[in-house]
């Protein structure tokens, strides 16, 4: 499972050996730069092996650092008050807490909900409606929308190689001053590829860590999840990534979802499946933010389903839940929180300079 | 998470063996007839844009589609790739991966080298227009395919093959203005276009020459023919569709060559 990496990881040593080696024999070779540090990410037990391919971004230290600094800096956007942690914050599943629509520069709105970003390498594709193919683009959308960073490539581009810092950091990261957005999303997408969860009380049950076992109402939940829920988010990842339309009725914003990126009328209101890790701290619910309280989705799912051509049949008669149950549900939910992402110090905001 | 900065010395010396072992197998089975190695040199090609008979003036020349409505163009780009060149016998030499971008703003677009052309006589020349499938799922490129270029939709990835914008009078956007981006790499609605042009002299490829091959894009045939496009009903392509395939079925008639210089 985590061969790919390690591999590959291996592979970036041998490389650096062999640079080494040639630059003791090649006389002149000033080789100022020290180069950058292999990093190989633990994977969680039992995760599929990672979607993204690292062969042509293999992790460094130094790249998750430019990363990590590019995913908080605020001047990457038009006015300068909106970075990626603004909305994805740690604290909430990398999500934005409390905030139904994302938010933008100019006090500008988004259509959606904020989506947490975690677990992204295992991802095929990404947004509510699948539109962006790969984890190294995915920022361009946000960056450039004029409803979240709205800035321009090329001016954003100037900006950082005329900034001594970035000059430094991408140095560091890439060999040279060079700053190219090629590097950038290189840069971020290495940082975003350390945002794994695989630590829950969840997994130290399933994987048997350290005697953990689920309470009672826990284990009455993860019967209910099996039995009302697994078939869509599904385990290890709680998505089986693919994009349904759960019967919630059409937004005011007349958000027809994956219609609009396959032309195709069959994919009419359907909306990528989202995970349910660390869901009790990434509220509010659903591709709008409807829902927040999760109590609310149970009693959307048991009976505010509204039938349409293409309600997906597991949900079209509603999924009956008690009382009960709900509870169950919520505590197993709650064993689905990971603090180890949530509270991960190499995670967490950086100063900017 | 935990980051480990990687310090496995066993797996390292694994690999190298590994690799080591793999160059030994190789040199040891490859006892087959031995090629002698293709020498090869380069070839220009440069870009023209016209409307018609006439030189594109961006903003400036006006000019008629085939639905009698008049129109002036500001923008106008094209991404060429996947070279191919074809030799007397009809044999088909494919070039190494090159991507340019034909921006008619930028004159260093217009002339481009292709190099590691094996030496031979040429008849005909291949390529695509836009960005093929691979590139277009294959995370961030750089150079003529980098996201800046303003050349790649980010809310539904892909590139833009071929990008003409103008205005009409007819267009019935407040601005008058029409914008025409072409793309799609799936089915049913890829809008990839390969081009074949027959050279009217051989171009002969040798050590130390670099022929000049210059062609002529017409604009207007965007507009034409199989698909007439009237701007009061097509004015804005920003999506893969029916649309861009018609525009690109259209464009795909675009290129003549129009001197061949050894």
């Amino acid at each position: 499972m985590n061969r790919k990496i390690t591999y590959i990881a291996g592979l970036v040593c041998l490389v650096i050996l062999l640079a080494h080696a040639c630059k003791k024999d090649s006389a002149g070779n000033t080789g100022t730069t020290p180069l950058p540090q292999p990093v190989t990410l633990q994977l969680p037990a039992g995760f599929p092996d990672p979607v993204y391919d690292f062969s042509q971004n293999p992790l460094t230290k130094e790249g998750i650092a430019l990363g990590r600094y590019l995913f908080y800096d605020f001047r990457l956007s038009a006015d300068s008050t909106i970075s990626c942690g603004f909305c994805h914050q740690q604290f909430a599943g990398f999500g934005h807490f409390d905030h139904a629509l994302s938010h933008g520069v100019l006090g500008r709105q988004g259509t959606r909900t904020v989506p947490g970003i975690f677990n992204m390498i295992y991802m095929k594709a990404f947004m509510w409606d699948g539109g962006v193919n790969n984890l190294e683009i995915q920022p361009l959308t946000p960056l450039t929308d004029p409803n979240e960073m709205g800035v321009d490539l090329k001016e954003l581009l100037k900006k950082m190689q005329g900034d001594p810092n970035y000059r430094k950091m991408f140095l560091a990261a890439f060999g040279t001053e060079e700053v190219t957005s090629q590097r950038m999303f290189r840069a971020i997408t290495q940082f975003v590829a350390t945002m794994v969860s695989g630590n829950s009380k969840y997994d130290s049950v399933i994987n048997k860590v350290g005697g953990a076992t689920f309470s009672p109402e826990e284990q009455a939940g993860y019967t209910v999840f099996q039995q009302k829920c697994a078939a869509c988010h599904k385990e290890p990842l709680f998505t089986d990534q693919t994009y349904r339309s759960n019967g919630l009725p059409i937004n005011v914003l007349q958000d027809v979802g994956r219609m609009r990126i396959t032309n195709n009328t069959a994919d009419y209101l359907k909306f990528k499946v989202p995970t349910l890790r660390n869901v009790l701290k990434s509220q509010p619910y659903m591709h709008d933010g409807r829902f927040y309280d999760i109590y609310q989705v149970f009693d959307f799912y048991d009976h505010g389903v509204v039938v349409t051509a293409t309600t997906d049949p597991l949900v079209k008669n509603g999924i009956p839940l008690t009382d009960a149950e709900k509870r169950q549900l919520y505590f197993f939910l709650n064993t689905l929180t990971d603090y180890t992402l949530l509270q991960n110090p190499s995670l967490s905001e950086v100063p900017i300079q | 998470m935990i980051l480990r900065i990687f310090r496995s010395r066993t797996f390292t010396i694994l690999s190298f063996s590994g690799i080591l072992s793999l160059m030994a197998c190789s040199k040891s089975e490859n006892n087959q007839t031995i090629v002698p190695p293709a020498t090869y040199s380069s070839l220009q090609l440069s870009f023209s844009n016209y409307v018609g008979n006439v030189p594109l003036q961006r903003n400036a020349g006006t000019y008629t589609n085939a639905a009698r409505e008049t129109y002036t163009i500001s923008k106008f780009l094209y991404y060429i790739s996947n070279f191919q060149l074809v030799d007397s016998s009809g044999k088909v030499t494919t070039l190494p991966p090159r991507y340019f971008l034909v921006d008619d703003a930028i004159d260093s677009t217009k002339k481009i080298i292709l190099d590691s052309v094996p030496v031979g006589r040429y008849t005909a020349i291949r390529w695509l227009i836009g960005v093929d499938s691979i590139r277009n799922v294959s995370g961030v490129q750089a150079g003529a395919l980098a996201p800046e270029n303003g050349m790649f939709w980010t809310w539904n990835s892909g590139y833009i093959m071929a990008k003409l914008e103008g205005n009409s009078p007819a267009a019935p956007t407040a601005l008058k203005e029409f914008q025409l981006h072409i793309g799609g790499f799936k089915f049913p609605y890829n809008a990839l276009k390969t081009v074949t042009l027959n050279l009217p002299v051989t171009a002969i490829v040798a050590k130390g020459t670099q022929p000049k091959l210059s062609f002529r894009a017409d604009a207007g045939k965007w507009l034409d023919a199989p698909n007439a496009i009237s701007f009061a009903t097509t004015t804005i392509v920003m999506a893969a569709g029916t649309d861009a395939l018609k525009i690109a079925e259209n464009y795909q008639q675009m290129f003549t060559v129009m001197t061949v210089a050894n």
